[in-house]
């Protein structure tokens, strides 16, 4: 059986070749994930050891979650208090804070905006540091930086050069006396640092007196857990005493949370692409079981028993598997270094380290391969041992294939349970739950698309008889004859473009709704931001308020928060800018109940959503846990848009939680007697020097910006979708050859009597374009689906409007439909070159 | 051989008459390996119109490939195969297509049918390829004749044999062919029900004026013929008129015996 199996593959190279191409692309991605995880993880793991080598224990303030939330700083007299702690040799406070930002000599911010840049201290103890000077010589003095080896080397910057550094008092030139490294690493993770002595660092970042963090170096002979039990008991229950190798361990998880949206991102992909490889794999050992009946039923007839008909497929699918998954490991390993020259690309360079392949990444790789190729043939290695002996003197029959009702039932199930689970993350807002639902709808839709193959083909079909005669009616024939044939290739494509739809209607509806936040409620004219997660700046606000035509100026920031379990986003803007009274107004919200005046007396403002959901009313006191820790807020107004927030409170209570006092974006009103435009280009001058990361932008420039960044991500999306639609199309390459192999007799018959081998091919491509259509209608309507359950979810993001976008839709349904007829072109050319006597005469 | 130049005089008084289909020294080379045999050598043979022919022969004889050379299935080596006035030979693929779409009819041993086409479908299959409306009158009379008219919206394989057979009867006849070949239309099924389908093919020749070339090894079969041609090696080496069984049975006795040693040969030749 093993020898037959062994000659299948041999005799099919084509087709074996093709089998295991589907599986390829998703064992690559997998390994490729998990190579580039396992490469990060372990040159961070060594960056941050050496980094805490010298720290035994340090303290900090303890936050209620997250740790790249803000903490409070601590008083000097912990230090003093550390110090006094037996078993402590050394104990040093410092600064490291973020909100900076490092500019060129063009003005233009230095290293990645979504990584922070750091502003911190440069340690008295070398042996405390994390950083190590690199060239030149430690900063001291107000005007003296060191600034970290990458951005010195991305800012073309040198030693002795003048360089300007956004702080958390304004922008600041300093002298650039020395470059640093973070353990051995040229940065930390993609971020800048901007050292300077404590004082300076104090003075900058407005913790005069202050230190972020103390690292302390114990006495030999004391263990780190030893002394960090000491220091705890003295500093108190407001601070935490942490090791050093738990510092350095929780450096690297959170630089992998860090990058585990990439890593996230790529799995989802590499599982999408397996299932629908897998999908294909099912599919065509289906078709080749229902060929090789006569030859099954042989081996049967000559002895062997189903045990041993469901071994050599089972033992062909293995060899198949295991090559695949061989080649995709190798893959996974070229695109785990292709993606690394790409974050490198944007702005994430990895430290110098080399490529980690562990025996886990080899293992998942080949056996999860080789299985889900062999689960794959599975059941249609049962469907073939279940053929009797005596088949194989019976006559040829059509292979029909017809729906199974336990199938049937089966894939409704799944659909049910899927489209509950999906409306129940819908409400509770959890994606994982949508993403388990959809993935369980399409798999349901998959097992039912048999029986609607029929009715649906049917009505296609119409216009094609119409239009193509006997080839229109034979491709249709041809595409109902085996419905689960149809289906199944169908279904394949149908994944992809289920995923394009929904994400084309997610983007549609965010690009709606960003029109809408700007149509509604949007008073000011003029919006100023900085790309990032650093915020235009403290000196900028004041900047644009001095700048002639402007009326009012209205800073804006964010914050996180916890209520109950879950994090929420709070905005803060003035009280006098949300006042529709007040002659700034910058945006109304539309009051609906109390008084937006309240506010700067430490009133919290809530959405009409978030009230109905919580039952507040004004008057209500609402208990929410900040990274600093707990306060309780009284509801002083409730406001019908959700478009900007469903949390607002004034600029003076954010600024007492979470201490940073840089916005995040300017709201600018223009007065009446003034022209925008010159207004506009005025701001722009007055940022280059007062906030040079930030930009002025109308209420439709910043909508087409949205727009723009919206429409990155889904051309990035569309790409890796692509991926599996490309395995799609040559499963309805591979099922439509296997099929003109199939029919090869018939074909023989029908151009002895008269048809053309343009009408073969017409016939062949028809059926083609019925099966990929038929996928991508499914397709779209799940889709559809899809995206609308997506853009309600995330409708604390801010999407307030669902919009489908048509004329892109119809694209797609035509594409895909387009792209199938393309997979056909060749089997088609196959038909028709079939030797008429020889298709006769064959059997 | 007196009949092998009665042969060719044949063809000279019949063409000005109506022949349906002739060919004229044709020849077909087959390679095997560094062999070639002479499947056709050098035939001049014409087919008249409104007659029922056979040709008949030992296997390897090339009774088939004279069949497909004359439908344009396949290329003659040299010579000229003609349907009517149209030369098969000198025609490209596409000119053949439609030559079999509106000349030519077709019997086939088994697998005659489209098996996702009902038996209507199939009947009208060449009148749709070739965009001709159907003679209602005509098609009426032949379902009758072949007794289908309750069958028509069955698939085939909801069809018996011999009805599968008598809707290729009936489909290779609605189209109204210049000439319809038959290729052992009768070799899967029993002698009975046989008997029914050459029935129907001698009652077209008759009623109709069919003109029906048939190949086969059947004596029985080649009974209802007109007449009957006799290949061995790629040669016509008789003819016979108005036959009848037993006269083939003995005829082909007679042409076997110094013909084994030729089929010897060939299959001796396939087996190196």
């Amino acid at each position: 059986m093993a020898l037959i199996a062994w000659r299948n593959v041999a005799c099919h190279k084509a087709r074996s070749a093709f089998l295991a191409f589907c599986i390829v692309i998703g064992v690559a991605f997998v390994a490729g994930t998990l190579v580039l995880t396992d490469t990060i993880k372990r040159v961070y793991t060594q960056v941050f050891d050496e980094a805490y080598q010298g720290v035994d224990v340090s303290v900090r303030s303890r936050t209620a979650f997250g740790s790249m939330q803000v903490k409070p700083p601590m008083p000097a007299s912990v230090l003093a208090a550390v110090k006094a702690v037996p078993g402590v040799r050394l104990a040093e406070g410092d600064i490291f804070s973020i909100g900076g930002r490092i500019f060129d000599v063009n003005n233009k911010p230095v290293g990645n905006q979504f990584a922070p840049t750091f502003l911190a201290s440069w340690p008295m103890n070398a042996s405390l540091s994390s950083f190590a000077l690199a060239s030149g010589a430690s900063p001291s003095g107000p005007d003296e930086v060191v600034i970290d080896a990458q951005s010195v080397s991305d800012g073309k910057f040198a030693l002795g050069d003048q360089v300007r550094v956004q702080t958390s008092t304004g922008i600041k030139t300093f002298r650039l006396v020395g470059t640093a490294k973070y353990g051995s690493a040229s940065n930390l993770g993609g971020a800048s640092a901007a050292l300077f002595d404590l004082k300076t660092a104090q003075a900058i970042t407005g913790r005069t007196g202050l230190f972020d963090d103390i690292a302390i170096a114990g006495e030999t002979g004391v263990e780190p857990p030893t002394l960090q039990d000491r220091v705890q008991r003295v500093i108190g229950q407001k601070y935490e005493a942490v090791t050093g190798t738990e510092l350095s361990a929780e450096s690297t998880t959170s630089i992998n949370d860090g990058f585990s949206f990439v890593t996230t991102f790529l799995l989802a992909f590499a599982g999408i692409s397996l299932f629908v490889g897998a999908a294909i794999v099912y599919n065509t050992f289906g078709i080749v079981v229902a060929q090789r009946t006569k030859e099954m039923a042989l081996l049967r007839a000559l002895g062997a028993d189903g045990r041993q008909v469901i071994g050599s497929i089972l033992i062909e699918s293995v060899l198949i598997g295991l090559v695949a998954s061989v080649v995709g490991l190798v893959g996974g390993i070229g695109l785990a270094v292709a993606l690394t020259k790409l974050l490198a690309a944007v702005g994430f360079k990895l430290p110098s380290g080399p490529i980690t392949l562990l025996t886990r990444t080899i293992v998942i790789s080949i056996v999860g391969g080789t299985i889900i190729t062999v689960i794959s043939a599975i059941a249609p290695a049962l469907r073939a041992a279940r053929v009797p002996p005596l088949a194989a003197v019976r006559q040829m029959t059509v292979n029909t294939m017809k729906q199974s009702r336990t199938r049937f039932l089966v894939g409704l199930a799944l659909f049910m349970v899927g489209g509950g689970f999906a409306v129940w993350g819908v409400q509770s807002m959890k994606l994982l739950w949508l993403g388990i639902g959809a993935l369980s709808m399409m798999v349901g839709a998959s097992l039912c698309a048999p029986t609607i193959v029929g009715p649906f083909v049917h009505l296609l079909a119409t216009p094609i008889r119409a239009l193509r005669g006997i080839s229109g009616q034979l491709a249709e024939e041809n595409a109902t004859r085996s419905a689960r044939r149809t289906a199944d290739t169908a279904a394949a494509l149908m994944i992809g473009t289920t995923l394009i739809a929904a994400s084309l209607v997610l983007a549609s509806s965010i690009s709606k709704s960003t029109d809408r936040i700007l149509d509604q409620g949007l008073r000011a004219e003029l919006f100023v931001s900085a790309g990032g997660i650093t915020g235009v700046g403290p000196d900028a606000t004041a900047a644009i308020a001095k700048v002639p035509g402007v009326s009012s100026v209205a800073g804006f920031r964010v914050g996180s928060f916890k209520l109950g379990d879950s994090t929420k986003r709070v905005s803060a803007m003035s009280a006098a800018s949300l006042d529709t009274s007040s002659p700034i107004n910058a945006l109304d919200l539309g009051l609906l109940s109390g008084s937006m005046s309240s506010l700067d007396v430490g009133g919290l403002a809530v959405s009409e959503r978030v009230a109905k959901d919580n039952k507040w009313k004004v008057g209500d006191e609402v208990t929410m846990v900040f990274a600093s820790g707990t306060d309780k807020l009284a509801v002083v107004a409730v406001y019908a848009t959700s478009s900007f927030g469903d949390y607002f409170v004034s600029l003076v209570t954010h600024q007492r939680i979470f201490i940073d006092s840089s916005d995040q974006a300017v709201f600018v009103g223009v007065a009446e007697t003034s022209n925008i435009a010159s207004v506009q280009a005025a701001i722009t001058t007055t940022l280059k020097t007062a906030a040079p990361a930030a930009t002025v932008q109308s209420s439709k420039q910043y909508a087409n910006q949205i727009r723009a960044q919206v429409n990155q991500i889904l051309n990035l999306i569309t790409v890796l979708v692509l991926l599996a639609i490309f395995i799609a199309l040559l499963g309805v390459l591979i099922t439509m050859l296997l099929s003109v192999l199939e029919r090869t007799h018939e074909l023989g018959l029908l151009r002895a009597v008269g048809m053309d081998r343009r009408d073969i091919r017409s016939m062949v491509r028809w059926e083609a374009a019925i099966i990929s259509t038929f996928g991508a209608v499914l397709g779209i309507v799940l889709g559809l689906g899809l995206g609308f359950s997506l853009s309600r979810l995330l409708r604390e993001q801010g999407i307030s409007v669902i919009e489908v976008p048509i004329r892109s839709i119809v694209i797609l349904a035509f594409a895909i439909t387009v792209a199938g007829v393309g997979a056909s072109l060749y089997p088609a050319r196959r038909a028709s070159k079939l030797n008429i006597l020889t298709a006769i005469a064959s059997d | 051989m007196l009949e092998l130049t009665n042969t060719g005089g044949l063809m000279n008084t019949s063409q000005q008459t109506t022949v349906a289909a002739r060919m004229e020294h044709a020849t077909k080379i087959y390679t095997i390996g560094e062999t070639e045999v002479f499947a056709l050598n050098d035939i001049t043979v014409s087919f008249e119109a409104g007659r029922f022919t056979a040709i008949m022969g030992p296997s390897g004889s090339g009774k088939s490939t004279l069949m497909h050379c004359l439908a344009g299935l396949d290329d003659l080596s040299s010579g000229a195969a003609f349907i009517g006035d149209e030369n098969v030979s000198e025609m490209n693929e596409r000119e053949r297509t439609r030559l079999r779409r509106e000349r030519i009819g077709f019997i086939f041993q088994s697998f005659n049918l489209i098996p996702t086409l009902n038996a209507l479908e199939n009947i009208l299959l060449p009148g749709r390829l070739a965009k001709t409306e159907v003679d209602q009158p005509w098609f009426d009379q032949v379902i009758a004749r072949v007794h289908l008219s309750d069958r028509l919206t069955h698939t085939p394989n909801e069809l018996s044999g011999g009805q599968q057979q008598r809707v290729a009867v009936a489909r290779a006849l609605v189209a109204k062919p210049r000439i319809i070949f038959a290729d052992e239309p009768t070799g899967n099924l029993d002698s009975k029900v046989g008997a029914e389908i050459l029935q129907f093919m001698r009652s077209a020749v008759d009623e109709f004026g069919q003109t029906i070339v048939m190949v086969s090894h059947d004596a029985v079969a080649a009974s209802y013929a007109d007449r009957i041609v006799f290949l061995t090696d790629g040669k016509i080496v008789d003819e016979m008129l108005k036959p009848t069984a037993v006269a083939i049975l003995d005829r082909l006795k007679r042409l076997e015996t110094p013909g084994v040693d030729a089929v010897e040969a060939v299959s001796a030749v396939a087996v190196t």
